[in-house]
């Protein structure tokens, strides 16, 4: 019994212990331009990306490799939460403006 | 002016593609006027939902917000995805074999439960892609000037004269490709996009999961391949292709095992199911297809 509290204890902690532990970073969608363009965050670890639309047209955050859609109205602020990226590098982009570059996400 | 267009012309395709299968496939049989109605009926409620999603991206409704509208969306892509096998099923089954059925009062049932599939797949596939049109064009409408005003009327109406164009190749293409052809590659289209929406339903489940802590194994989140060099999935074309027939450029082990149960579920279906159902209702005649 005492085993069992204790286990239960622990899977308590570690729930609040990740939700702690987010590594935020911000991200600027401004008509098409990606500020910054690369993003580096710890791989493994909860992460959010504060986005912020500071042009005058929509801008959509989209991310196929890390499984991410969000439409940002302009002026819009929204957070995208990525649970864990194992290590590599994956591309996101403005889905409303795809002839710009896209940008990337480094994970290690 | 190019990129307006292309936006709008990329997100109503596979609404597009849905409402000209969908319609060409009720053209080919004398009860599909019926049905007409109910894919009218879906793209009234399809653009109702777009309208309305549009608005909670926008917030200013807050009936969904965060996490329900998350939900919600993954529930649609879901549901679509099976209606559309559901569909395509349906009408392999029974399309060519209408006049038996309708001696058979079972079908009328039948029918109708497949009616009301037809109006939720267009509902569907207009209100996720089409509320993404509604808060690209609104934003734009709220931003215009002088200047820009005509540039953006012209865009409109060329978009819409694409879209008809889109709309009425399917039916065209009906004229010089054999029904059978035409039927197969619709059938195929059809499919692809169901495999199209389950992935991205999965997927979104998946990160939302993920999101409130489920231990998932790293195995599941690791990528598969890594083929962004060749056709990445952030350029215009990858995303046409990931929207409309699930690519996907790096995959994570589960994106590729869901995409595998969706062809092998289909495959069980059309491949070993049916043949079983079609030897059972017709033991004299035996029908190859």
């Amino acid at each position: 019994m005492r085993h069992l509290s204790f286990v239960l204890i622990c899977l308590l902690l570690s729930f609040n212990a990740s939700a702690a532990d987010a590594f935020t970073v911000q991200l600027e969608m401004k008509n098409g331009a990606l500020i910054p363009s690369t993003l580096k965050v710890p791989a493994n670890t909860r992460i959010r990306i504060e986005v912020h639309n500071s042009g005058n047209s929509p801008a959509e955050f989209e991310s196929t490799q890390m499984r991410k859609e969000k439409v940002l109205a302009p002026g819009a602020k929204s957070v995208v939460v990525i649970a864990r990226l194992r290590p590599g590098q994956y591309s996101f982009f403005d889905d409303f403006h795809l002839d710009h570059p896209a940008g990337l996400v480094i994970a290690e | 002016m190019g990129q307006t267009l292309f936006v709008v012309w990329r997100e109503a395709m596979e609404a597009l593609l849905v409402i000209g299968i969908l319609y060409a496939w009720l053209n080919s049989f004398p009860e599909g006027k019926k049905g007409k109605r109910y894919l009218l009926l879906g793209v009234a409620l399809g653009s109702l939902l777009a309208v309305f999603l549009a608005a909670s991206i926008y917030g200013l409704s807050n009936l969904l917000s965060g996490d329900s509208y998350d939900l919600f969306l993954i529930a649609m892509q879901l549901t679509a995805a099976v209606l559309i096998v559901q569909m395509v099923y349906w009408m392999n089954q029974h399309g060519r074999h209408l006049k038996q059925h309708l001696e058979n009062d079972l079908s009328q049932h039948v029918k109708q439960a497949n009616w009301l599939g037809i109006t939720f797949i267009t509902a569907i596939a207009i209100a996720r892609e089409g509320s993404e049109i509604v808060v690209f064009l609104s934003s734009t409408i709220f931003s215009l000037t002088a200047t820009t005003l005509l540039p953006f009327l012209l865009t409109c109406a060329l978009g819409l004269l694409l879209a008809f164009v889109t709309f009425y190749i399917f039916q065209f293409s009906q004229r010089w490709l054999s029904w059978s052809v035409f039927f197969k590659i619709t059938t195929a289209i059809l499919l692809c996009l169901g495999a199209s929406l389950f992935l991205k339903g999965m997927e979104g489940a998946f990160e939302f999961s993920l999101n409130y802590d489920w231990n998932v194994p790293n195995l599941l989140l690791d990528p598969a391949w890594d083929i962004s060099a060749t056709l990445d999935d952030s350029s215009p074309l990858g995303s046409l292709l990931a929207s409309l027939f699930a690519y996907r450029a790096m995959p994570a082990w589960f994106s590729v095992l869901s995409f595998a149960l969706y062809w092998l579920a289909v495959y069980l279906l059309f491949k070993v199911i049916k043949p079983r159902r079609n030897n059972a209702t017709q033991p004299q005649t035996q029908q190859h297809t």
